[in-house]
């Protein structure tokens, strides 16, 4: 047996744009149901993000500038209308937050508390306290207090539903009892995050793999310039007890922060002034190519030679580093220990094309926060990602609920034995995958496989030849690995089944991604082409979309306000 | 050079009772327990029931489990060598399988550890 759910919003993500989402719909009256892929506020990505939430709250500043500032650092490639939602709504969605309970650093006189981050005219990060974590707690908080919205921790969808072009719903596993359910939505809004697991060193946590925005590709959603992921330059690379931990340059090496150093593999300051993420990145690549990166291909982050003493050093690191405390848990100070860091994928920019209310091209399907492409263009600027999902993620749940208004009740998918049909099919790609085979490959090996070839071939810097042979090897690990696929036969939480479906996608997904990659034939924010090293004077979108089972791939204009 | 890990096994629609199972994995300077789980899925027993969705440096706090009668994150715990430790689910919570529980929704009425730091504007 199987359930069909029914709901009028289904939230399909449950970081900090989904949470937002759900809440912004329950408020509205509507039933929601919310779909995560681990406990509720404590997976996904939005925990692990630093404290920085951008908002235009001093004197002197405005949305203006935190828009101009913004379109600048995107490379030409933000979408303007986007940006103007972002810059207009993200002071008023802070004060949503602190409604339900967020808490952000002030100063004395009551002001709230900011940073210059680089890219920002006017000093505009405030301090979310808990950092990511705190976000999350606290729209979590708001959630539980809301009857009409209805939580589902550890699910994976398998498919989304589409009838007549319209999206009208979902299959999910649910990973605890292996069952395999569908939901019949009105509307659905998809803000599943990034997929930054498509390469190897990330300081996400391993549920950014991106299915969801693949099942969205292949129902026909345009999608942007999946080739822009932003790398952040500085993740603990060594020791390895903080392996892929994100721990803020621009904390440590800000002259007003920390005042530390960053020196290259032969102990050099290679760096100078207070450089945006693109720029700090050219800056290690230069080093790794003149053979004077440090050992694991990054930098060392130095404190000691702060000029700051080591009272005022300690009651720095405690007021401004939320990984202070956590790095000295696992045995690290970093007043007397150097961290050597390196770029590490960290934010996906591309993704599904939104208008400012954050509409798909698909009807019925709406998408907001990391999984969307044109927010923030070819690079993004510190804090601006906690802000997008806050206002994005409102704004997609106010349209999401105009639109289920304007359906009448579940019109789609009446059917009880279409679901049932869709419900077998799910239970024979498990049962399939469950089979024994004499030469299986489990999901973490192909994952392995996948990863290794994306940093071989699609990696920081990319040229054609080399994105050409990742194709080739993607192809062939779709045609003589993937079929080989092999799970553990437990129905009951496997872990294994929820990661053959994300591989799955993540298959499928990094073929788009290189695609992209090829089309970009410039230089552009995170986008570095060996064999393009100019950037071009028009700045244009790579464009995929999925038309008659082929992938259609296209240069559009970015939208101006 | 290893470390060894009993960890506590349960499947509530299979097994009678909970069990544990002793395992040694090679040991490495930095080696977290977090780090230590995820290896004896990886390469020694793919039947391990366990929630790979965490943050990995304490913030998310959903590694929480029960080491030698503790409440701790995993990921905070640096294993020594030739060491053994008794790994529990986080005790308090229903046990789905193995090492994942059930956090429940209303959880933040369990959790006022984690509210008071929150209030403190430190995160752990």
């Amino acid at each position: 047996m199987f359930d069909v759910r029914e709901s009028d919003i289904l939230v399909i993500g449950g970081g900090g744009a989904g949470m937002r989402a759900a809440i912004a719909a329950a408020e509205l009256g509507k039933d929601v149901l919310l779909l995560s892929k681990g406990p509720l506020s404590r997976s996904g990505i939005t925990p692990v993000a630093g404290e920085g939430v951008e908002g235009a709250v001093n004197e002197g500043d405005s949305p203006d500038l935190h828009y101009r500032d913004t379109v600048t650092a995107g490379r030409g490639l933000a979408d303007e209308n986007l940006v103007n939602a972002l810059a207009e709504d993200s002071v008023e969605r802070i004060r949503d937050l602190e409604s339900y309970g967020a808490k952000f650093k002030k100063n004395a006189d009551g002001s709230y508390a900011t940073s210059l981050r680089p890219g920002q005219s006017h000093s505009r990060n405030l301090y979310i306290l808990g950092g990511g974590y705190g976000l999350a707690a606290n729209l979590f908080k708001r959630i539980a207090e809301l009857p009409n919205i209805f939580v589902l921790d550890d699910v994976i969808v398998t498919k989304l539903l589409a009838t007549e072009g319209k999206v009208a719903g979902a299959v999910y596993l649910d990973v605890r009892s292996g069952e395999v359910h569908v939901i019949k939505a009105k509307a659905t809004i998809l803000a599943t995050g990034g997929y930054e697991e498509l390469w190897p060193f990330t300081d996400t946590p391993p549920d950014t793999t991106g299915e969801s925005l693949v099942m969205a590709y292949q129902l026909g959603t345009q999608l942007v310039d999946l080739e822009q992921v932003l790398y952040y330059p500085g993740v603990v690379v060594y020791p390895p007890a903080a392996r892929g931990w994100l721990v803020q340059y621009e904390y440590l090496l800000n002259p007003d922060m920390l005042d530390g150093r960053a020196l290259n593999g032969k102990g050099e300051v290679f760096i100078h002034g207070f450089p945006a993420r693109d720029e700090f990145i050219r800056a290690i690549r230069s080093e790794a190519k003149k053979g004077d990166a440090s050992p694991r291909g990054g930098f060392y982050a130095d404190l000691s030679q702060s000029r700051y003493s080591r009272e005022e050093l300690t009651s720095k690191l405690e007021a401004w580093l939320h990984q202070f405390t956590n790095l000295k848990q696992v045995g690290i100070d970093l007043r007397d220990n150097k961290l050597e860091m390196a770029p590490a994928a960290h934010y996906c920019l591309g993704g599904i094309k939104i208008d400012a209310f954050g509409r798909t091209n698909l009807e019925g399907l709406f998408a907001a926060g990391e999984i969307t492409g044109n927010v923030h263009g070819a690079n993004r600027i510190s804090g601006n990602a906690l802000s997008e999902t806050q206002v994005f993620g409102k704004r997609a749940a106010e349209v999401a609920c105009d639109y289920a208004d304007s359906q009448s009740a579940h019109e789609a998918l009446t059917d009880k034995s279409h679901c049932c049909k869709d419900v077998l099919a799910e239970y024979a790609t498990i049962i399939s995958w469950k089979e024994t085979k004499t030469d299986g490959v489990r999901p973490i090996e192909i994952k392995a496989k996948l990863q290794a070839l994306m940093d071989e071939y699609v990696g920081l810097e990319r040229e054609e030849t080399s994105l050409v042979k990742g194709l080739a090897a993607l192809q062939l690990l779709r045609t003589d690995v993937l079929p080989k696929m092999t799970v553990t036969p437990i129905r009951r939480f496997c872990y294994e089944v929820q990661e053959a479906y994300e591989i799955r996608g993540m298959v499928d997904l990094a073929e788009i991604v290189i695609l992209s990659a090829l089309a970009r034939k410039e230089s552009r924010g995170h986008h570095l082409r060996l064999d393009y090293p100019q950037t071009d004077p028009v700045p244009v979108h790579t464009s995929v979309q999925f038309i008659d089972s082929q992938h259609q791939v296209s240069l559009i204009p970015v939208a101006k306000r | 050079m290893e470390v060894f890990l009993k960890v506590f096994r349960f499947n509530p629609t299979a097994d009678a009772i909970p069990y544990f199972k002793r395992y040694a994995l090679p040991w490495s300077e930095g080696l977290t327990l977090l780090a230590a789980i995820r290896q004896i899925y990886a390469s020694m027993d793919q039947t391990l029931g366990f929630r790979n969705y965490y943050c990995g440096r304490g913030l998310c706090a959903g590694c929480r489990v029960t080491v030698d009668g503790s409440v701790k994150k995993a990921c905070h715990v640096i294993l020594e060598q030739e060491q053994e430790y008794l790994v529990e689910p986080l005790k308090g919570f229903p046990v789905i399988r193995d090492l994942v529980v059930d956090f429940g929704i209303k959880r933040n009425d369990c959790d006022s550890s984690r509210q008071f730091d929150l209030k403190q504007g430190s995160s752990f």
